[in-house]
């Protein structure tokens, strides 16, 4: 099936290109642009995304203004046995913007805020999983069709404890969904309608430290609560290495629990040469996998189950003095333990599947 | 448990001041964690399918809305 190339993505196109022949005012200082573009594919789904960031300093404090435009475009297919539903291509679109602003107190001390908004689909799953239902109970009583969106507030501040060298970061989130709820069945009675109006609620806390003149860490710890959802714990550490005065080594190990018993761990490795730190050139390879989030096999949901994925990145990038460019793609492969024979009519949405994956993304500083 | 050892440790660790004349390595552009600009490391789409994935919560992590 030939998919036509979505206008937003001629309009980032024609924004990169208007990025890169802009005129050089190399002696004034000001805003800075980002455009970034990542598409990720498969046999039938393709997903899109672009972001725009618009970032101003005026005075000691500094705003930036996001606007996502993003296309999740799937082939849905239900169970080879499914004799009530059909293929179906669904396209959906999301649309969210976000402002966030820096304010400088002092010299150690930096407070921040934001605040966003979206409307449309997160995630392919749920775009496939409301396919699914719709297909089966549109014109049931008790099915009502929703439309995803939300909303996020979050503030937080920024304390350098050692000047220069260490500094400690406090986030706090609230965030708002209305997502596609799931139905069930009931003999002589409407659906049973699942959750649709999700609250989230967050806190993170990094602290980011040169460790020595060639290590810089930051480790960022995390609990969130949502709505209906245990306790999510979350621990990263990233850690970056120049292990010469050209050649720099990444490395991020990152792990999550989720009461009652979801895990999930992932680690990555990025090797990058540059020269002059003008051309910069690297490979990185990850992998990442999770015990799934079905509680019971034996009783019929929706949840995915276990998860194994890996990916090999090759990227290329080009820092001007104001204009940076940076072009990066590689193959994603992602791999589920079976179904269980109770779940069997979503064995389609949690198939293995090759990805490919593609992101460009340019800066300039005005 | 784990997280807090490696939180003391991290700050602790802090605590060993690298003067900025010797910085020059770690703050090349792509030493330093930046979360917006080309120098921004990782993919975003593949958080919709690693429901596990650090940052992930919310809807993004609630795409099982009818699990049981």
């Amino acid at each position: 099936m030939t998919r036509p190339v979505p206008n937003f993505l001629y309009a980032g196109m024609l924004a990169l290109a208007g990025f890169v022949t802009a005129s050089s005012r190399a002696d004034i200082p000001g805003p800075e642009a980002t455009l970034a573009v990542e598409t990720l594919e498969c046999g039938d789904i393709h997903l899109q995304e672009m972001n725009l960031q618009a970032e101003e300093s005026p005075s000691s404090n500094q705003y930036v203004l996001s606007a996502t435009e993003s296309r999740i475009d799937i082939d849905y297919a239900p169970a080879r046995y499914d004799i009530v539903s059909q293929p179906m291509r669904r396209v959906e679109d999301r649309t969210a913007a976000e402002l966030n602003a820096r304010f400088r107190a002092n010299a150690d001390l930096v407070p921040f805020a934001g605040a966003g908004a979206y409307r449309g689909f997160t995630d392919f799953r749920s775009v496939w999983l409301d396919e699914y239902y719709r297909q089966l109970f549109s014109g049931v009583p008790g099915y009502t069709h929703v439309a995803p969106k939300g909303w996020h507030a979050m503030a937080g501040g920024r304390w350098s404890y050692v000047p220069g060298s260490a500094i400690l970061q406090v986030t706090l989130l609230q965030q708002g969904d209305t997502v596609s709820p799931g139905y069930e069945p009931q003999i002589g009675a409407p659906l049973l309608r699942g959750r649709d109006h999700l609250r989230t609620t967050a806190v993170r806390i990094s602290t980011e430290n040169v460790v020595t003149p060639a290590v810089r860490s930051l480790l960022e710890a995390g609990a969130t609560s949502t709505t209906g959802r245990g306790m999510r714990y979350s621990l990263q550490e990233s850690l970056n290495w120049a292990v010469s005065d050209t050649l720099t080594l990444r490395a991020v190990v990152a792990g999550v629990h989720e009461q009652p018993a979801f895990n999930a761990a992932s680690a990555s490795l990025s090797l990058e040469r540059d020269w002059n730190a003008r051309w910069f050139a690297g490979l990185s390879v990850r992998g990442y996998r999770d015990n799934g989030e079905v509680v019971d096999p034996l009783i019929e949901s929706d949840a995915a189950p276990a998860l194994r994925t890996m990916s090999v990145t090759a990227s290329l990038r080009w820092q001007g003095e104001h204009l940076a460019v940076r072009l990066e793609g590689g193959p994603y492969r992602t791999r589920y333990d079976a179904v269980a024979l109770s779940s069997a009519q979503f064995a389609r949405l949690y198939e293995d599947r090759d990805w490919r994956r593609l992101q460009c993304t340019a800066s300039w500083k005005f | 448990m784990a997280g807090i050892v490696a939180g003391g440790a991290m700050l602790l660790t802090g605590c060993t001041n690298v003067p900025v004349w010797k910085q020059g390595l770690v703050s090349k552009p792509n030493m330093v964690f930046n979360d917006r600009g080309a120098f921004v490391y990782g993919p975003r789409l593949n958080a919709q399918i690693e429901s596990g994935s650090a940052d992930n919560g919310g809807a993004a992590a609630a795409g099982c809305t009818a699990c049981k």
